[in-house]
């Protein structure tokens, strides 16, 4: 199992956001997690990547047989968690190419390799920048410094192309992309598919599923897990909604 | 009787006449007010106490010792260098095919185009009065109309110790002739040693038309007090840039003042300030926008760490009759410690009807969702602070137009980050 959460609570300002997550995730799984504003999602991915603010009051979390809680958000880097943000942070002064080979040698530290030098970084940023055809310009200027919406999600997938997680979080990584820019975008993470990878997608739409196809579609609403299924629910919500099962919540 | 920095009772001798009168009339105000209190306004937050209560005197030092010193600390930089050892030239270049002269002492002084105005830009006010008293030697940096110097100018001040607590008196007079460009560097140092007072005055005039791009550094050491007076006066059309770099210090304290005395005139005030320990920087900024059609864009960043503290206090005043002026001013304060104090006080004073003004003031954190995006990354904690605090300044060090100077103020920036060692290469 790459991934067990078990009966995860988490409370923001007193407020419980998540009430009791169960879920699974062995490599090579693509897991979508679908719901509607407010419903935890991006909560559940902060948690996962190891933001402060956020109280864990119960439950557990199991990532590659280790207690993911525990560690920092670096450790979790390092140890090959990925979260690919919903809204990308604009660093001026940081170039986005020594940033990232800080960090893939972090990475690359922890898993006992050699660390990369900057002509070898530099092959293997231009050879992952096409996969999301990021312009060799935007990868030398300021991490995310003036990049538009489109680049900004295409610069998180390039990302984790360098670093090459055992487990991507995408949170809302569809948000503000028009579909030229959504294409470009899946077809990046899909080239990331691999048998020893985890993926949660989380969305709000089924759009992006059209193109990143899940293996499992998990449907989270008032911070619980209302229903699971395959590929087929998603295009089940698209159809119906999430007013259905919002009412069953409100007992209504 | 208390002993230390004393008013002088009789002024130096040597020099034309108008400068004998200069320095009487100078020391007569300054006996007049004396030193300032934390009851003089622009004081409130800086006590001169620290300066005051030492004997601080002028002491004969190894100049050529301290010149190789500083050369060494600042390796070559691709520069016309001259350096000044307690206000005295001790090493510089020979003046080339460059539009480029400059001379000392009664050479200075006795040249075309300085009575009239040595002395005059400046304000002799406490401390700069002091210093028109006492002063050895002018530095005159003449760069003729029409000139346009490739080479950036760099004038390195030496603030070198004798035995005891040493005070030194640097001058220096720029001369910006119509139409010519140039680009100036001022570095202030402390050498390593006893306590060291540098009270410096810095006279710049800018003619019709002229661009003159002035970096301005002070470099701080635990046993350097620096108290320093930038005086400029814009002619016509010209453009002036200052590029204000406070690394530290005792006690370093700046009095800017740009009087934009010509329509279409423009001035950009850029400065970096970093407190630390028991730092104490103080920048005062006064642009006085006398003519109408000027423009001055201002932005100072400090970042305040330990029990660093930190004045910033700038005033823009837009005179009567000065419409269509253009003033914004912005300082801008990262704060991470508790135990760090900032005190900034942007200000404004309008007189005419006609006028674009902006002006603010922030001291915020270190941006949490950028720490968290970094930490995401796999960057350790305490590298993701010192990246995001260096990142914070980068763009105004940036804009200091000579590469090799910016590149070394940014990695004496690093040097004094808990752990700019290990973002070396990142940033």
């Amino acid at each position: 199992m790459l991934l067990k959460i078990e009966d995860l609570h988490v409370t923001v300002d007193g407020q419980e956001i998540l009430k009791g997550i169960d879920l699974e995730v062995r490599p090579g799984e693509v897991h979508a997690i679908m719901g509607p504003n407010g419903s935890g999602k991006s909560t559940l991915s902060h948690v996962l990547a190891g933001r402060d603010g956020y109280d864990v009051t119960g439950g557990k979390v199991t990532y590659d047989g280790k207690d993911l809680l525990a560690m920092s958000p670096e450790e979790r880097a390092r140890e090959g968690v990925f979260l690919a943000f919903q809204y990308p942070v604009e660093i001026p002064g940081v170039s986005n190419v020594y940033f990232l080979k800080a960090a893939v040698n972090a990475v690359r530290r922890a898993r006992g390799e050699q660390e990369l030098d900057a002509i070898e970084f530099m092959k293997l940023a231009r050879h992952k920048a096409k996969l999301v055809e990021l312009d060799d310009s935007l990868i030398r200027r300021s991490v995310n410094e003036g990049f538009s919406g489109g680049e900004k999600k295409r610069n998180e997938i390039f990302q984790m192309a360098i670093l090459e997680p055992k487990l991507a979080i995408l949170d809302e990584t569809d948000s503000g992309l028009d579909i030229d820019a959504l294409r470009v975008v899946s077809h990046g993470v899909n080239s990331l598919r691999s048998p020893e990878r985890g993926m949660l997608v989380i969305t709000h739409y089924q759009r992006l599923l059209d193109y990143i196809v899940p293996d499992r579609v998990h449907v989270l609403v008032d911070g619980r897990v209302v229903r699971s299924g395959d590929k087929t629910l998603a295009r089940e919500l698209e159809a119906s909604g999430y007013a259905e099962y919002e009412k069953q919540r409100a007992g209504v | 009787m208390t002993m230390g920095l004393t008013i002088p009772t009789e002024v130096r001798a040597g020099g034309p006449d108008w400068l004998a009168e200069l320095r009487r009339q100078a020391a007569g105000r300054l006996r007049e007010t004396g030193f300032p209190t934390r009851k003089t306004e622009s004081w409130r937050f800086t006590s001169v106490k620290p300066v005051t209560s030492v004997p601080f005197e002028p002491a004969p030092v190894d100049e050529a010792a301290a010149a190789r010193w500083a050369e060494q600390h600042l390796g070559p930089d691709d520069t016309d260098r001259l350096i000044l050892v307690n206000g005295r030239l001790a090493s510089g270049p020979v003046p080339r095919a460059t539009a480029l002269a400059w001379g000392t002492g009664p050479d200075a002084t006795g040249a075309v185009g300085v009575e009239g105005v040595l002395g005059r830009i400046a304000a002799a006010e406490h401390f700069a009065a002091l210093n028109a008293v006492m002063f050895e030697e002018v530095l005159l940096v003449r760069i003729p109309d029409g000139a346009v110097l490739e080479r950036p100018i760099h004038v390195v001040h030496v603030a070198a110790p004798g035995s005891g607590p040493t005070a030194a008196y640097p001058r220096v007079l720029v001369l910006a002739g119509a139409r010519s460009e140039a680009k100036l560097i001022e570095t202030y140092l402390t050498a390593p040693g006893e306590r060291c007072l540098a009270n410096a005055v810095t006279e710049v005039w800018v003619g019709p038309e002229a661009r003159l791009d002035h970096t301005r550094v002070q470099e701080g050491a635990e046993s350097g007090f620096h108290v320093a007076t930038l005086a400029v006066r814009q002619e016509r059309a010209s453009s002036y840039a200052s590029r204000a770099v406070t690394l530290g210090g005792a006690l370093a304290r700046l009095d800017l003042g740009v009087l934009l005395d010509g329509e279409g005139a423009e001035c950009v005030l850029d400065g970096v300030y970093h407190v630390r320990g028991a730092d104490h920087v103080d920048h005062q900024t006064f642009i006085d926008h006398a003519k109408p059609h000027c423009t001055s864009s201002e932005s100072y960043r400090g970042i305040l760490d330990g029990q660093g503290h930190a004045v910033f206090n700038g005033i823009i005043v837009v005179r009567r009759g000065a419409q269509r002026s253009q003033a914004h001013q912005e300082n801008r304060n990262l704060l991470l410690s508790d135990d760090a104090v900032i005190h900034t006080k942007p200000h404004l004073e309008i007189d005419a009807d006609d006028v674009s003004c902006s002006h603010g003031a922030t001291i915020g954190a270190i941006d949490e969702d950028a720490l968290f995006y970094l930490r995401a990354r796999a960057i350790p904690e305490a590298q993701a602070r010192d990246i995001l605090t260096f990142a914070f300044v980068h763009a105004l060090l940036h804009r200091i137009p000579h590469r090799p100077v910016h590149e070394r103020l940014a990695e004496a920036l690093l040097t004094r980050l808990p752990h700019g060692e290990s973002i070396r290469e990142l940033v």
